[in-house]
């Protein structure tokens, strides 16, 4: 086995164990840590052994093994950016809706006194 | 600066309301003390964000009419009559200002390209046939104060707040206002890059909606 091979199983095995100790917890529900440590495993298998890779590149029509990684590695972390964009921008809007509520929790309705004659058609600014 | 704004616009208007975004430079008391009514953002959220807190705030306050202008000194209240009649004739419910029809002093050269394509982009995006469509003075009924709800927290609300009129048929007029142009106003306003992450803030929004 080479050092980069040593080196990418450790980070992979760090991110199953991640995953696990997350899923023990209760922070990940059972369904997400199944798909992260499918992706974790499948990871370190072709790490382990590249000539799968290369084997499943060739079934598909890549031609190599690691064009065939870089290739669904790009399809999942745009999907994961995208789901990323997607939490953002609620969060975003959830958080600017708080601090609209906060800031008018405090504002009484006008009185309800008939308005001046100077006033009846003057607008708010 | 805020401070002469709002005692520029009391005499014209029932009340005058400011929200302070977050700012740590006295600007909520400066307009309290002008006699504002202030509401506070605890964190900054961007211009999209307080403008729709200020009408929030204004329909709460049983306004009739909301009249939104910048807090820098760029927009003249004398205007505020003008803006204000076509929805009291009842021919409105949105009247937005137009620097184009009206004055513009010392408009900066590289502002008025960035204004004039998005005039071009507002008429493809929305059809709606203006000429100034990013100009921060206007007016709303209280129903279409009501009906008109802003997601876009930072700069590209105003081209928001046109898509909503175009999207809920709302009646609209633009009227000639005097824009002033000054080293503040300049410094605070949109550039090319602001421009830029507008489109880029739509674009987003339109994916994620």
């Amino acid at each position: 086995m080479t050092p980069i091979q040593i080196l990418l199983l450790a980070g992979l095995g760090s991110g199953a164990a991640l995953t696990a100790a997350r899923w023990k917890r209760g922070d990940l529900r059972t369904a997400s840590a199944c798909g992260w440590g499918a992706l974790w495993a499948s990871g370190m298998v072709l790490v382990a052994v590249p000539e799968w890779a290369n084997t499943a590149a060739r079934a598909v029509g890549v031609g190599r093994g690691a064009d065939l990684v870089t290739y669904v590695l790009l399809v999942f972390l745009l999907g994961a950016v995208f789901r990323l964009m997607v939490v953002v921008d609620r969060q975003r809007r959830e958080f600017t809706a708080l601090v609209r509520e906060l800031a008018l929790k405090d504002v009484p309705p006008r009185e309800a006194s008939p308005p001046t004659h100077a006033e009846e058609s003057r607008p708010h600014a | 600066m805020v401070g002469d704004v709002v005692a520029s616009v009391l005499p014209r208007v029932t009340e005058c309301v400011v929200v302070d975004d977050g700012s740590g430079d006295g600007t909520g008391a400066a307009a309290r003390a002008a006699g504002a009514l202030v509401v506070t953002h605890a964190v900054n959220r961007g211009q999209g964000a307080a403008l729709m807190t200020g009408i929030r705030c204004a329909l709460r306050r049983g306004a009739d009419i909301v009249v939104t202008l910048d807090a820098d000194g760029q927009h003249d209240p004398a205007d505020i009559r003008a803006l204000v009649a076509p929805i009291l004739a009842d021919r409105a419910d949105v009247v937005l200002g137009s620097r184009f029809l009206g004055h513009a002093h010392l408009i900066p050269p590289m502002r008025r390209r960035l204004l004039r394509a998005a005039v071009v982009f507002t008429r493809w995006s929305t059809g709606l046939d203006l000429t100034d469509t990013h100009n921060g003075f206007r007016a709303l009924s209280r129903r279409a104060a009501s009906a008109i709800e802003l997601s876009q927290d930072r700069m590209a609300h105003a081209s928001e707040i046109l898509e909503r009129i175009a999207a809920l048929d709302l009646r609209h007029v633009e009227v000639p206002v005097a824009i002033r142009y000054t080293d503040y106003s300049t410094g605070k306003g949109q550039s090319a890059w602001g421009a830029f992450r507008i489109l880029v803030d739509l674009w987003v929004s339109k994916v994620l909606s």
